[in-house]
This record gives structure tokens, C-alpha cells and sequence, in this order.
């Protein structure tokens, strides 16, 4: 089979944007076009090709809309046109009929909606990207029911190989070597798909999370939930962007930063496993200023050899060859490298390194500083060019780590907020 | 003891004779996974004769058929006894209807699958399908001419009489693919007749197609200046 595909007007404008889904290590030189080329021209041109490339996405539903959603988890990387359209494909699936909502109910519960709930909103009040949610009532308590597209597991294979074009054509990756790092998306995804799994990780994580300050969790129903459907508490309050919106004051916005760091890092250094879902979509800012968390359908778990490697790179004091030591074990070094390779491949991975873990050496880092970023994206930008970076490296592991990270970062950029970076620290055994 | 009334008996034993045929041919096919010989043998079997049998069916064919009408009542009872009915939208009472079908028949799932395998079913509806045809028709007709009125569907010249062989056909494939079906639940099912009959219905209520002709129409009569 041919990777090759006619050259479009998207593949030749993919090639402007150099955006996108951070495989491997190679995710930083996607971050790239960030600042630059906001000119108007380019806008429109990245408008026609981001119409373009969404129609076909559109297309294909399910868990494309899920890899939709990975790459616009944070509209910064992505050019704007670009994210705001795969945003909305997360409201393109068809809402469940009525019948199939109580053919649902009925195989799940043997007992309809009505019957379950005192209240139940025949209309879903969203669509996400593998069911819609439902509002509904009982005894007393507002309730969140979310239901699944039937069909969504078994056509997931498929919709991923049809997206695998794209993926190429919008990374610039190389086919066979992409295949891995497909694979693991794969799993993810059908893991989210399994919503007993999700109903039990959610339960686990709210239990275990409950001491996080100012971080809060739905109370999940056991007995309203099934194979294709989740009930859990409706929490209210505002997403994040409408939460900025409102301009709220430092302490406010630090509050919630902090808030979300501990839940992160509590996760990735305590439990060694993190929902590995940043989206912003997935979090709430409740009334009390408390940020609320919803979803648990994305969890990565992060192999011991892997998270000790990976965070040891944030221990201070590391001599070149011990930095390059984890680099191997993380495979952004190659066993097969000759001299010249290790030591550019090195010398590159050591820069985007010490770029990775500077919020962790410092205990408080405003992550309002521009600076920083900016150097991030011109790393990025630059890596992008580099012919040798084509190839993708490193352990499969970091598409969700990574993405956890720089979606973390990303978010409390976005808020501006101040974090003090050394509560939950990485635990790393020398 | 149980003594039963002489006068009230001869009724009921005769709707339960049919019933005991149907349920005893059933019995046999699951068994055997093939009709009976003759009729003469399976009568025998019963401990009835031949005439009794033809006096409740003319064929191992009618028996079938009588399957798929019971099938159906069942559907069309449970179907229209659901609470929202009256409230439901046409799209929705036919959607509706299919996902009871398929629920009503996992019972008889074996026997449902020997029958279909046995008698291609046809947009034609004969042989055993045509009573369950007749009786689909007889009850989607005034759903359809219902649905007109309240403008939900569009009254299409010539394609309107169609409306219902379309629902039938629609089901019949339901039918088919859900004997096909491997998927846990027959979920894929599911998801073929929430896809399938929604763009049959899509396709019946005003959409790109009127517009279609509308336009055909419009060049047919300005050929002159084309």
C-alpha cells in the first residue's frame, strides 16, 4: 500500500501549518506556527483547508471525532480556524432516536428511562464525541446520564485506519513508523468506549483524588449504569473559557491553576496513572471556585521503567551522559544510531529537555510567561524543518504523557496562573 | 378435580389446537432443522389426523406464515401499548416498532432464522410472507397517510403509494441482516435500524430530492432559452 496521496490544496497547506498530534517525542516540533503567520491571507488560507479537512472528518463519526478532539485539546498549537472547526466536530454525530435511547435502557436495565428516572430529558443536551449526554432526576438530585452511540466500539478500527491518510499528510510522518503509536491510540480509545471500565476508574480516582484541595468529583450511580450508559451527578458551573470570560481576578485564576496541577501531579507521581484527557471541555469552574472534573473515559497508565526514566530527567545535577542514558531508555536514542546521530539527535532532545522541566525546577512558576512558551514553539518550529525528525522517536508512552503535560501547561498558560511546582513532586528512585 | 364446562371447552381447544400445531412444528424444525416429511407423519406424531391438521392450515407453509403474523400482532400489540405512542412522530413510532421486532423475536431467534433461510423474503411478499405483509400494510398505511396530513412526510406524486413497500423492504433487510448479525446483543442491528429507517424516512419527508425535481423541472420548461 501507497502512503502517497495526490497533493492536495490540504496537503500543501498542511505543510504552512506544521501543527499537530504530538507523537513520540517528535510532538514539539508541531508547536510551532503559533505566533507566527497570523497575517489575514494565511488565516483564510488555513480557513479553506481547515473546512476541507473537517468535512472529511465529519464523515467518519466515533472515535475519528476522537482524534479530532486530541488534536484540538488546545487551540494554541493548532491555528485557530483549524481548532474551532474540530470542536465543533465533536456536535456533528446524529442524536440518538427515542426508541434506540429506550432500546438502550432496556437491554442495559430492562427497565425504560422513564421508569428508572422521576425526570428524564428526552433531548440530549450534548453531544460528545462517542455518545450524548442526557439530563435527568431522581430523588432529588440532578443527574448527568451518559449514553453511547451503539456500534462506536467495533467501528473504531476502521475509522482509525481511515484517518491514518490524514494523519500523515497533517504530520509528515513516515507510514509504517506512525503504525506503533496508532496502536496505542487504538487502545486508548477503545478503552474509552468501555464504559463499565470507566464507570470503576472513576469511582476509584474520585475516591482516591478526595483529599486535592479546591478539585471536586461527580458521585457516580453504580445502579443507573451499564454497558452503554454512565450516571453520574450534573455538576454546574463554567468551562474554562467561559470562566475567563467573566475576567477573573489573579488569586481567582491561581486558585483554579493550582488546582488542576496538584490533580495532575497527584495522579502522575501518587498513582502513576493519569487521565490523560486535558481537554478543557472536561473540567468545570463550580460556583465556589472548586474546579470540578468530569470524565474519566481516557486514563494512561505509565510503566514504572517508563515513569522513572521519564521523570528522572527532571532530577537536578545530571551529567550529559546519564541524561543521555535515559534518553535510550526512553527511546529517543537508538541502539542502531551511529556517533553523528546520537550526538545530534542528543543535542536536540537535550534542548527540548531542559525546555520540559524548567516548571519543576523552580518551586513556583508563572506559567503567564510568555517567554517561556515562545521558546517552546520556536523549538518546535525549527525541529519541524529538520528532515531528520520525520522519522518519529521515542517509547510509545509519551502520546499521552505528553499530551497530559503540554495539555496542563497549556490550560494554565491560558489562565495566566502562578503554580506553586513543587507540591506532589515526581518520586524518582536514582 | 378440575372438571371443565362441555359447552365453553370446544373454543379455546380449538385455538389451542392450532397453537399446539404451531408450537409442535416449531418444535420439530428446532429439532431436526428441517420441515416434517409430510403431513400425515407429523399429525401422526401428535396423535391427530391428517384432517385436523388441514382444517387448521392448508400447508407447513400457512404454519410459517402464522409465525410471522403472530410475530407481528405481538410487535404491533406492544408497539402501540407503550405510553409516548400517541406522542410519537412517525419516524419515531416506525423506529420504534422495529427495535420491538427484533426484541420479540431473540425468543424465537433459531426458528426465525430456519424460516428466513428456508423463504427468501421479497418486496413481493408471497408465498409465507404475505399475510405479514398484508398486515404491515394494513397497519402502516393510516401511520403513513397520518404522518402526510401532519407534514412530516411530503406527498410525492406516484412515489407516495410507496411509502410503505419502502418501510417493508426497509424491514425485511433488518431481518435479514440481523440473521447475519454476530455482535454482542445484535448491536449492530441496532445501528442498522436506526440508520437504515431514518434516511427512508429522511428521503420521504421533504429534502434535497424535492428539490431535485423541482429544479428538473424548472430547466424542462426554460429548455427554449438554455
Amino acid at each position: 500500500m501507497s502512503d502517497r496521496l495526490p497533493i492536495t490544496k490540504v496537503e500543501r497547506s498542511t505543510k504552512i501549518l506544521g501543527t499537530g498530534l504530538r507523537v513520540g517525542v517528535n510532538f514539539l516540533r508541531h508547536y510551532s506556527r503559533r505566533l507566527t503567520g497570523a497575517g489575514s491571507s494565511q488565516e483564510q488560507l488555513d480557513h479553506a483547508n481547515a473546512e476541507e479537512i473537517y468535512e472529511s472528518l465529519s464523515e467518519l463519526k466515533g472515535s475519528a471525532l476522537k482524534v479530532a478532539q486530541m488534536l484540538s485539546v488546545d487551540r494554541n498549537i493548532i491555528p485557530k480556524v483549524f481548532a474551532d472547526k474540530f470542536a465543533a466536530a465533536q456536535y456533528s454525530a446524529p442524536p440518538l432516536s427515542g426508541p434506540l435511547i429506550m432500546r438502550t435502557f432496556q437491554r442495559d436495565f430492562g427497565r425504560s428511562p422513564d421508569e428508572m428516572f422521576d425526570n428524564f430529558d428526552p433531548v440530549s443536551t450534548q453531544a460528545a464525541s462517542i455518545g450524548q449526554v442526557h439530563r435527568a432526576r431522581s430523588q432529588g438530585r440532578e443527574l448527568a446520564v451518559k449514553i453511547q452511540y451503539p456500534g462506536v466500539r467495533e467501528s473504531i478500527s476502521s475509522d482509525l485506519k481511515l484517518i491514518r491518510p490524514f494523519a500523515f499528510r497533517l504530520f509528515k510522518i513516515d507510514g509504517k513508523d506512525l503504525d506503533v503509536y496508532m496502536r496505542e491510540v487504538e487502545e486508548r480509545i477503545l478503552e474509552e468506549t468501555d464504559y463499565q471500565l470507566e464507570l470503576k476508574r472513576s469511582i476509584r480516582f474520585s475516591e482516591v483524588c478526595r483529599g486535592l484541595e479546591n478539585v471536586r468529583f461527580a458521585r457516580y450511580y453504580p445502579e443507573f449504569s451499564g454497558r452503554k450508559v454512565i450516571t453520574m451527578d450534573w455538576l454546574k458551573g463554567q468551562h474554562l473559557r467561559e470562566f475567563l470570560s467573566t475576567n477573573p481576578d489573579q488569586k481567582t485564576k491561581d486558585r483554579v491553576g493550582q488546582a488542576l496541577w496538584d490533580f495532575y501531579n497527584f495522579q502522575q507521581h501518587k498513582l502513576r496513572a493519569v487521565h490523560a484527557d486535558p481537554h478543557p471541555g472536561n473540567f468545570l469552574v463550580l460556583s465556589d471556585g472548586t474546579v470540578g472534573v468530569i470524565d474519566f473515559g481516557c486514563i494512561k497508565q505509565m510503566p514504572e521503567d517508563f515513569y522513572q526514566a521519564f521523570f528522572g530527567l527532571t532530577r537536578e545535577g545530571l551529567g550529559r551522559n546519564e541524561i543521555f542514558a535515559l534518553f535510550e531508555k526512553l527511546e529517543m536514542l537508538l541502539p542502531s544510531d551511529n556517533p553523528k546521530q546520537r550526538e545530534f539527535y542528543g543535542e536536540n532532545f537535550l534542548e527540548m529537555m531542559k525546555l520540559a522541566v524548567r516548571p519543576f525546577l523552580e518551586p513556583v512558576f508563572d506559567f503567564a510567561n510568555s517567554e517561556y512558551f515562545q521558546k517552546i514553539y520556536a523549538y518546535g518550529d525549527r525541529v519541524s524543518r529538520m528532515p531528520e525528525f520525520k522519522k518519529p522517536r521515542g517509547s510509545k508512552h509519551f502520546i499521552y504523557v505528553n499530551r497530559t503535560n503540554f495539555g496542563l501547561y497549556s490550560i494554565l498558560h491560558q489562565l495566566g496562573a502562578l503554580i506553586r511546582t513543587d507540591v506532589y513532586p515526581p518520586e524518582v528512585t536514582s | 378435580m378440575l372438571v371443565m364446562p362441555p359447552e365453553e371447552a370446544s373454543e379455546p381447544t380449538e385455538l389451542s389446537r392450532k397453537d399446539q400445531i404451531l408450537r409442535a412444528y416449531i418444535d420439530f424444525v428446532l429439532n431436526e432443522n428441517r420441515q416434517p416429511p409430510s403431513v400425515y407423519t407429523f399429525s401422526k406424531g401428535l396423535g391427530f389426523s391428517e384432517s385436523e391438521f388441514y382444517q387448521n392450515y392448508s400447508s407447513f407453509g400457512a404454519v410459517e406464515a402464522d409465525f410471522w403474523v403472530q410475530v407481528f400482532e405481538r410487535t404491533r400489540g406492544k408497539t402501540t401499548m407503550d405510553l409516548a405512542w400517541e406522542r410519537l412522530r412517525f419516524r419515531e413510532r416506525v423506529l420504534l416498532f422495529a427495535f420491538t421486532l427484533t426484541q420479540n423475536l431473540l425468543a424465537e431467534r433459531s426458528f426465525a432464522l430456519f424460516t428466513l433461510k428456508q423463504n427468501r423474503a421479497g418486496e413481493r411478499a408471497q408465498g409465507i410472507w404475505r399475510r405479514f405483509h398484508d398486515a404491515f400494510h394494513s397497519f402502516f398505511e393510516p401511520l403513513v397517510s397520518g404522518a402526510i396530513e401532519s407534514g412530516e412526510l411530503m406527498n410525492r406524486r406516484l412515489l407516495r403509494d410507496r411509502y410503505v413497500d419502502a418501510i417493508w423492504a426497509q424491514t425485511l433487510f433488518v431481518l435479514r441482516f440481523w440473521a447475519r448479525d454476530s455482535s454482542d446483543g445484535f448491536e449492530r442491528t441496532d445501528e442498522a435500524i436506526e440508520k437504515g429507517f431514518n434516511l427512508t424516512i429522511d428521503l420521504m419527508s421533504r429534502s434535497a430530492v424535492d428539490n431535485v425535481i423541482d429544479y428538473g423541472k424548472f430547466l424542462a420548461r426554460n429548455r427554449a432559452i438554455l
